[in-house]
């Protein structure tokens, strides 16, 4: 049985990235044959080669869709040490079978290899952070709405990393961004993922940690979306997959905390992060290349070398787990997913009423991703709210 | 291919301190001559590194006497093939140097040639004739010397300067001379007056060309525009190109891997310091590459040797380099893309290595087998150059499927009926979507808050009924009630409440007409107001008979309704949790059986009063409950439910969170549902908000401007009335009056006016009415 739909990419070379754009109906891929193409999903589910252009000098590792706010914008880099911005141009109406790119921008500061490129999360406006080969991060800003080819270099930071392979802005509007950036160097066993924070008001970038736990080569990551909650989630794709959380300290589980931290609301200062491991999984069994969450963030895909989508989630008691295995070629897929009914028993939403009376909620304490939520004075627990609950888990 | 040799070889370099501009091989390739500024020096190739020969020295009084034209800059050098004590050299001054090393003086130069005017780019012996050496030059000539007679040369004039010259290999009496003008000209030496061929080969300056040792028909040149090109030049046929590779930077030499016919090493002139070999099967990724350099390397052979590279470089490394140390780009390429759409497709691009299962060797051992397997991993390496792009419906993935989202985003009702109503609503859909915890979270806020304003309504000395009944002809929407239900709420419930009521309420009126879509029997499992209404159909009938009626009549009557049917029992001190789980436990079994019931009634009662006993003075505040769990969902990272919630409860609960974190989370739902496309349920959460933030998304960018029809320019202070071309705008094409209202026009040719007068003129025509401009219109 098959299940994925395959379409001729026709790309002359292998295929490095695939993107696909904010309302999920447009996808962008790159090859090392130098070129993109645009594909749109047609009425009829399939998907189209809306355009196919030469983009750059050499491989392209990269490509990503901007928030649509800023218009139908994408970014590249490549191995021809440039990145570039490129912009659908409204045609004159004649052909709706192509669309037609144009160069909008080229940023050749890198000295290397631009290993990555990223667009800002859209409260941040319109600022692309690339990565390349010889250890520096650039972010570029547009300083001209006006015009899309007015972009200034506004940050520039050198890290100790050899080649970084891949750059991630944390997606919370909530807190303070951070940058987490990967290498994929393999001589040495140091941390190979860094995270830097943006002070000041946004006007200097301040190194926080070095992930030691992770000392190889890393190929991907990627935070999940924010939406409200108190921490940030970071996915790692390396030798093995990792799942981080990045919690801004001083910011225990406690509700009360959040807000007073919410209230203080001053950014200028780096703060001490809370950094924990969530998972480690080595089902890949063999080197993890890319890792991609859903919009929510709930759930995380990983492809490895050995030819298998594996899908990951957290259960109830915020443990991570596989809950779907796809073979690559979409020939097979295990049990799992086939009935599809196990996999819901894992998800967090159906399993457990958010507060539950266990015996934890005596001693007022909770973790971190709401496994134990509890009363917050233990003790002081209105008789009928105790009814509710239990008329609630009778059900 | 002999393998114990490679496994010898290592790869070594030894810096001779000044730019190196080029490097012969002798035939054996057991020798090799550096040349540079002032350096001409010649090595033996050992097992573990050069070992300096001879360092020849240019004759002392080149400075001094202006005839000796050997001063500048050795551009090139050749080693005769046939005889191995002839080099000779060109430099920067057009001169071109034959060195002898048999000879015994301390200056070996032979002879010198000084018919260029211009820098000699290149020279190049015959390969099989002892006596021939071509030089090319700046000055657009190519010149073939006969080392027997100083006096005997050919002189070829070309159309610009001459960047490389090349003896054929396999014809005797050709070779090939490259332009800076982008063409490639093929010369017959016996005939001087004319080209035999010309084909433009690049666009700018081509700095090399290569024949291919063994395939007669090809010839490799590089050049400026960042390109090498295969071309086959099969005579009595136009050059046609074979292969393409793109490089990163103009690549200034290239040379034919002995015995790999696809394989060709490369250097460029600027910005990249490596050597790239590349497989022109697969010409977008190097095949292996050497990364090392700290410079650009200016020249390259291969030592006759399959495996080993000797290059100079401008820092002045003389090096040799074995293809075992080489780095593999390939490997390192990532062959995985992989995303997750909005909705919940997954998009994957995976290379068809990995899809056919030989991703399963580890590196490690690919490593070990690479040099055995040398061949097959060049084979594989062509091999591995497809990916297959495949994508996966979110209905085949159902873990991802975004449905619920939308669907409940769909569903969910956040306004315009009582609290009760729309969380039975929204737990239904909930639980539709598969989603029984948010759905039963949705059903105990309902009840939690049903009975909560309840007691407000206790407290301020009505009995618990009497919410009820409003809320229920709420539901009916009839106008008089409504007014009479707010009169009521203004009269005496708390002021923030009666707001909030007084907002639903005239929502209900102007925007939710057919109210009561959701019939009270529907089936809310659960839920408590539902079942409750039956027993207020008795009352409605005089309630709503009455059109003018003074609140405390109202109520007092419906007092005394509820007071002749139930005695309210007094059992504030008796077991009271046991008793509310009791009454809970009824209320559940009773969800399934939605028949008018008179126990249920009287529990709901029981629970009313007993609610209110238990919170005399303060009110029974769940806020604190929802509060959490509202956090809980945002923590989830499902701002859906933490929104929904806030929203259906709205002032009740909203001073509760900071405006932040109340923001945030509305403007993460918005920005959820715009990845849907749901503007318009993003809209009904703008409106709903109360965070000045958020409010402000739909003020913005709400004007739209309009353009004058005859100059194109905007028009700002009218939009009827261009001030550039003092005419009015968007005059009907028939009557020539401004048009407003309907205007319609055509897309072919913008000419358009009243709807009316349209339509009338294409009854019976098919042009366009303006008469100029005789556009075929269509009009639909």
């Amino acid at each position: 049985m098959s299940l994925a739909l395959p379409i001729p990419a026709e790309h002359k070379d292998l295929i490095h990235d695939v993107a696909l754009d904010y309302y999920g109906r447009r996808m962008a891929t790159c090859s090392s044959d130098q070129s993109v193409k645009v594909w749109d999903l047609q009425e009829d589910g399939q998907w189209k080669c809306m355009a196919n252009w030469k983009t750059h000098a050499g491989s392209v590792w990269k490509v990503t869709w901007s928030h649509p706010l800023f218009g139908q914008l994408i970014a590249t880099c490549s191995f021809d040490r440039t990145a570039a911005l490129w912009e659908e141009t409204v045609g004159d109406g004649s052909s709706t079978a192509q669309s037609h790119w144009v160069k909008k921008a080229t940023f050749v500061d890198s000295r290397g290899s631009v290993s990555d490129v990223q667009f800002a999360p859209k409260h941040l406006g319109l600022q692309i952070a690339t990565t390349s080969a010889d250890g520096t991060i650039r972010i570029y800003e547009n300083i001209d709405q006006a015009s899309l080819s007015q972009w200034q270099m506004i940050h520039e930071i050198t890290s100790k990393l050899a080649s970084i392979s891949c750059v991630a802005w944390s997606q919370s509007r909530l807190h303070s961004t951070i940058l987490a950036v990967g290498s994929s160097e393999e001589t040495t066993a140091t941390g190979k993922v860094i995270l830097y924070e943006l002070v000041d008001q946004g006007r200097k970038w301040v190194k926080i940690e070095t992930i030691n736990a992770i000392a190889d080569a890393v190929h991907d990551l990627t935070f999940a979306s924010g939406l409200g909650r108190s921490f940030h989630t970071l996915a790692v794709a390396s030798k093995d997959l990792y799942i981080a959380s990045i919690t801004p300290s001083g910011r225990t589980s406690s509700f009360n905390n959040l807000q007073s931290i919410q209230q203080s609301g001053s950014f200028n200062q780096p703060r001490a992060y809370d950094i924990r491991m969530l998972a480690v999984f080595k089902d890949h069994q063999s080197t993890v290349w890319r890792v991609s969450w859903n919009i929510t963030g709930t759930i995380l895909a990983s492809s490895g070398d050995d030819g298998y989508i594996r899908l990951w989630k957290a259960n109830f008691a915020a443990q991570w787990g596989n809950v779907a295995t796809i073979r690559g070629d979409g020939s097979l897929k295990t049990d799992e997913i086939v009935s599809g009914r196990p996999s819901r028993k894992m998800s967090l939403s159906e399993s457990k009423p958010p507060v539950s009376l266990n015996a934890d909620s005596t001693n007022g304490s909770s973790s971190l991703l709401g496994q134990t939520l509890t009363w917050p004075n233990g003790k002081s627990i209105s008789a009928p709210s105790i009814a509710m609950w239990q008329y609630s888990k009778g059900t | 291919m002999d393998i114990g040799a490679d496994s010898k070889a290592s790869s070594f370099s030894i810096n001779l301190e000044s730019p190196i501009k080029a490097v012969a091989l002798n035939r054996a390739g057991t020798q090799v001559v550096a040349a540079g500024r002032n350096l001409l020096r010649i090595f033996s190739i050992n097992e573990n590194g050069f070992v300096e020969q001879e360092s020849l020295r240019f004759s002392n009084n080149n400075r001094s006497n202006p005839t000796n034209q050997l001063g500048g800059q050795c551009t090139d050098v050749a080693w005769n093939l046939n005889d191995e004590n002839i080099l000779a050299s060109s430099t920067t001054t057009g001169a071109v140097a034959i060195w002898n090393l048999s000879m015994n003086a301390v200056v070996k130069q032979d002879m010198i040639f000084t018919e260029h005017r211009r820098t000699a780019n290149r020279v190049c012996f015959h390969p099989t004739e002892v006596h021939s050496l071509l030089s090319g030059s700046q000055d657009a000539s190519a010149i073939l010397f006969d080392l027997r007679n100083r006096e005997h040369c050919t002189i070829f004039r070309c159309e610009e300067a001459v960047r490389d010259v090349r003896f054929s290999p396999h014809q005797y009496f050709e070779f090939v001379v490259c332009l800076e003008n982008g063409n490639v000209q093929i010369f017959d030496m016996r005939n001087a007056d004319t080209c035999v061929r010309e084909f433009t080969c690049h666009a700018g300056p081509v700095f090399q060309s290569h024949f291919h040792p063994t395939d007669k028909t090809l010839l490799a040149t590089c050049g400026r525009d960042k390109c090498i090109k295969v071309w086959n030049i099969l005579e009595n046929k136009n050059p046609s190109l074979e292969y393409t590779v793109s490089t990163i930077a103009p690549t200034g030499c290239i040379a034919w891997r002995p015995g790999h016919d696809t394989h060709i090493a490369s250097t460029a002139l600027t910005t990249d310091f490596s050597i790239s070999i590349w497989d022109l099967r697969r010409p977008f990724v190097p095949f292996a590459s050497f990364e090392k350099q700290t410079d650009l390397v200016t020249c390259l052979v291969w030592k006759l040797d399959p495996n080993i590279i000797i290059s100079g470089s401008r820092d002045g490394l003389l090096s040799q380099f074995v293809t075992k140390d080489a780095c593999r780009p390939a490997d390192k390429l990532n062959p995985v893309g992989l995303d997750i759409g909005s909705s919940g497709d997954l998009a994957l691009a995976c290379s068809n290595r990995i899809l056919q299962g030989y991703g399963r060797k580890s590196g490690k051992q690919k490593l070990q087998n690479m040099f055995k397997e040398e061949l097959s991993i060049a084979e594989e390496f062509r091999l591995n150059a497809t990916s297959k792009l495949l994508l996966y419906p979110y209905e085949d993935v159902p873990s991802l499927s975004m449905e619920w989202f939308v669907e409940s985003a769909k569903g969910y009702l956040l306004y315009g009926r009582s609290v009760a109503e729309l969380c039975a609503n929204n737990a239904d859909v909930a639980e539709r979507n598969g989603r029984n915890q948010v759905a039963q979270v949705w059903r105990i806020v309902g009840f939690l808050y049903a009975s909560s304003d309840n007691n407000r309504n206790q407290k301020s000395g009505h009995s618990s009924g009497d919410n009820r009944v409003s809320q229920r002809h709420l539901s009916e929407g009839r106008r008089e009630e409504l007014l009479h239900v707010l009169r009521f709420d203004d009269a005496t419930s708390e002021a923030p409440y009666s707001d909030n009521i007084f907002h639903r309420n005239t929502r209900n009126l102007s925007t939710r007409e057919p109210s009561l879509a959701m019939e009270p029997t529907s089936g809310n499992a659960g839920d408590f107001l539902f079942n409750e209404q039956t027993v207020f159909e008795e009352v409605d009938t005089p309630f709503t008979g009455v059109e003018t009626m003074v609140d405390e009549d109202a109520w007092q009557l419906q007092t005394e309704g509820f007071q002749l049917r139930h005695e309210l029992p007094d059992r504030s001190d008796s077991h009271i949790d046991g008793l509310a789980t009791k009454d809970i436990n009824r209320d559940r079994n009773r969800s399934g059986s939605l028949g008018p019931d008179d126990h249920s009634y009287e529990d709901a009662l029981r629970f009313g009063s007993m609610t209110a006993l238990l919170t005399r003075g303060p009110t029974l505040d769940f806020s604190q409950l929802v509060q959490e769990t509202v956090h809980f969902y945002a923590e989830q990272g499902d701002p859906q439910t933490a929104v929904s919630l806030i929203l259906v409860l709205g002032e009740r609960i909203r001073s509760h969170f900071k405006e932040a974190l109340l923001e945030a989370w509305m403007l993460d739902y918005i920005d959820l549902l715009s990845h849907f496309q749901l503007f318009t349920v993003a809209n009904e959460v703008i409106k709903l908000s109360h965070v000045s933030a958020v409010g402000e998304l739909n003020q913005q960018s709400t004007t739209v401007y309009t353009s004058c029809n005859n100059c194109g320019k905007h028009l700002h202070k009218t939009s009827w009335y261009c001030t550039n071309c003092k005419k009015l705008t968007n005059c009907c094409s028939i009557c020539q009056l401004p048009v407003r209202g309907l205007y319609v026009w055509c897309q072919g040719c913008q000419h358009g006016g009243h709807l009316e007068h349209m339509e009338q003129w294409f009854r019976h025509s098919l042009q366009c009415p303006t008469g100029s401009c005789g556009h075929y219109c269509e009009f639909i």
